[in-house]
């Protein structure tokens, strides 16, 4: 196995992170980041609470096509002329569901993401009278 | 030494500013090196995800 080069970075900026994201320096042996989302917009925002029982739908249910990681049928042969990975600044606004930021080396990353949207509209009759004007 | 293969060099990788406005979902942003990535992601929204109507509301989560 060849040898592992260091990641060095003058500064990072993330400004936001969301669910199963990842913001990892060093390094790692491996990085499975697992998110499920069930996104629901409503025109008018009512909402019970404990709405939001994923099992009914097919989306988290379903298994993800995976390829089966092995290794390759020939040899490879790593050479690192440069034992460094250099980068001046990173800056990120907004990182969201199983994104994954690594300044390192790692073995493996396996994300995953499911996210079901859905946006509820009222018809013109349920529609809560509208002021005159 | 076998020329069969697959062979590999890495010379000196220097950037400069890295600027990202959005890491979306299952990305991955690496400085550094890995084995394998494998990155999935599925994003439903079907036309019957646009329910206009009245109000339904969605069945609750069960205790766990």
């Amino acid at each position: 196995m060849s040898s592992v080069r260091l990641s060095r970075v003058g500064s990072v900026k993330v400004v936001s992170q969301s669910n199963s994201s990842v913001c990892l320096f060093g390094d790692s042996a491996a990085i499975n980041p697992r998110s499920d989302v069930f996104a629901v917009q409503r025109e008018q925002s009512r909402y019970l609470g404990n709405e939001g029982e994923l099992e009914q739908f097919q989306i988290f249910q379903q298994s993800l096509p995976k390829l089966a990681v092995q290794p390759p049928p020939f040899p490879v042969r790593i050479r690192n002329d440069s034992p460094y990975i250099d980068a001046r600044s990173i800056h990120i606004l907004g990182m969201s569901a199983s994104a994954v930021l690594h300044v390192g080396s790692t073995g493996s990353i396996d994300a995953e993401t499911r996210i079901k949207h859905v946006r509820q509209l009222l018809s013109i009759k349920e529609k809560p009278d509208e002021e005159e004007r | 030494m076998a020329d069969q293969g697959l062979h590999v060099v890495n010379k000196g990788l220097q950037v400069g500013n890295i600027r990202i406005v959005g890491v979306s979902s299952s990305s991955v942003v690496l400085i550094g090196d890995t084995r394998t990535i494998q990155c999935a992601s599925m994003f439903d929204t079907p036309p019957e995800s646009l329910i206009v109507g009245p109000l339904v509301p969605f069945a609750g989560e069960t205790s766990r």
